[in-house]
């Protein structure tokens, strides 16, 4: 990714933003025309790279438009110069929306990682604000239910388990302290008890609306009309639920000592 | 050297004259500090860093032509651009060079060298 296509990037951005023909002067620079707005300027040789890879169409003798590659091209282009690092292509990466979350990793830290978030439902309900620009859940809230997530899914609760083939190779018998590590059976076992104990603390009703939300992902809207509750009720059910198992997790209590 | 390059290395020269004191202008820098041999402060690194991107940019210099007209090596022209390109993120920022980059290209031909 050289300064170049940086540049080209640039302008053909505000190319897309206001629509404009740009036409061939003496040096093969392309120009706005007198009196469209924002002036612009292609040189030469991006003008050419641009046109060789359908990036501006040719629409007469020394004009140039935008057209649909265009607008594609500098997605995928803006995408790869967000994350230099990240190893996503950046065909792919034009369909995620890819954010800066803290996560709880395995040594159960918070760590800042790239998640996509279009993919969780709290995700999606954490990203909503309102006119003033407050999230409707708080951040330990929101942790707390990727906490629950990444807990049941740790548990294995939710799939069928196939054939372990962790242990092949392993000498029969070998029941060393390591091989329970290997097993995982131990760590989904410890799992399982977090997310049983994690519900039982939540209460009765509240759990239903954690297991609906996180774990089996349905709508809120779809969960009112099955608990007959009034609409945008379930929202304010989930805070309640998702506050209370933070207060389980003992995140809201770290949180205010922060 | 012939009176070709010659006359095309006075022009770049001159260029990046009108560059450095274009830059100083906009960005109160002092017109010496931007062309000192060493680095100076951070401020004035970055008024040379623009001067050398908008003599690229508007001028339609190679790389190689800006470096020999700062004195500086290629790469560290390359570097600058980089720089430059990744700040134009900021609309203001953009603006403001959009405006320098159009005083500059509006600018007349440089006169060739004393016979």
């Amino acid at each position: 990714m050289t300064a170049s296509e940086r540049r080209l990037c640039r302008l053909l951005e505000k190319l897309i933003s206001h629509p404009q023909v740009l036409f061939c002067d003496d040096n093969g620079q392309y120009k706005s025309a007198a009196d469209a707005a924002p002036k612009l300027v292609v040189p030469a040789q991006l003008a050419k790279f641009a046109i060789d890879r359908g990036l501006l169409r040719v629409c007469g003798v020394g004009q140039v438009e935008p057209c649909e590659g265009t607008k594609s091209w500098v997605k995928r282009f803006k995408c790869k110069s967000a994350d230099k690092n990240s190893n996503i292509n950046a065909f792919a990466a034009q369909h995620l929306q890819m954010e800066e979350r803290e996560i709880f990793d395995e040594a159960g830290e918070m760590v800042l990682t790239q998640v996509n978030v279009a993919t969780s439902p709290l995700l999606r309900l954490f990203r909503q604000k309102n006119e003033l620009g407050e999230r409707f859940l708080s951040p330990v809230e929101f942790a707390a239910g990727q906490k629950l997530r990444q807990d049941y899914a740790a548990s294995a609760m939710g799939r069928m388990s196939c054939s372990n083939w962790v242990r092949v190779g392993l000498a029969s018998g070998a029941a060393s302290a390591d091989s329970c590590f290997y097993d995982g059976n131990a760590g989904r076992m410890d799992a399982r008890k977090r997310v049983m104990d994690a519900l039982q603390a939540v209460g009765p009703v509240l759990d239903r609306v954690l297991f609906s939300t996180l774990i089996r992902e349905q709508g809120l809207s779809a969960q009112e009309q099955d608990r007959h509750w009034p609409k945008s009720s379930s929202k304010i059910v989930l805070k309640i639920a998702l506050s209370r198992l933070a207060d389980h997790y003992g995140l809201s209590v770290s949180h205010e000592q922060i | 050297m012939n009176n070709q390059v010659k006359f095309r290395r006075h022009a770049d020269e001159a260029r990046a004259r009108l560059s450095r004191a274009l830059v100083s202008f906009a960005f109160n820098v002092e017109e010496d500090e931007l062309c000192a041999a060493t680095r100076r402060n951070a401020r004035v690194a970055f008024g040379r860093q623009i001067a050398m991107y908008l003599a690229h940019v508007a001028f339609e210099l190679s790389l190689s032509r800006v470096a020999f007209a700062f004195g500086r090596d290629r790469t560290t022209v390359s570097h600058a651009c980089h720089l430059i390109e990744d700040r134009r993120d900021d609309p203001e920022f953009d603006q403001k060079l959009d405006d320098m980059e159009q005083l500059l290209r509006d600018a007349p031909e440089p006169a060739g060298p004393e016979q």
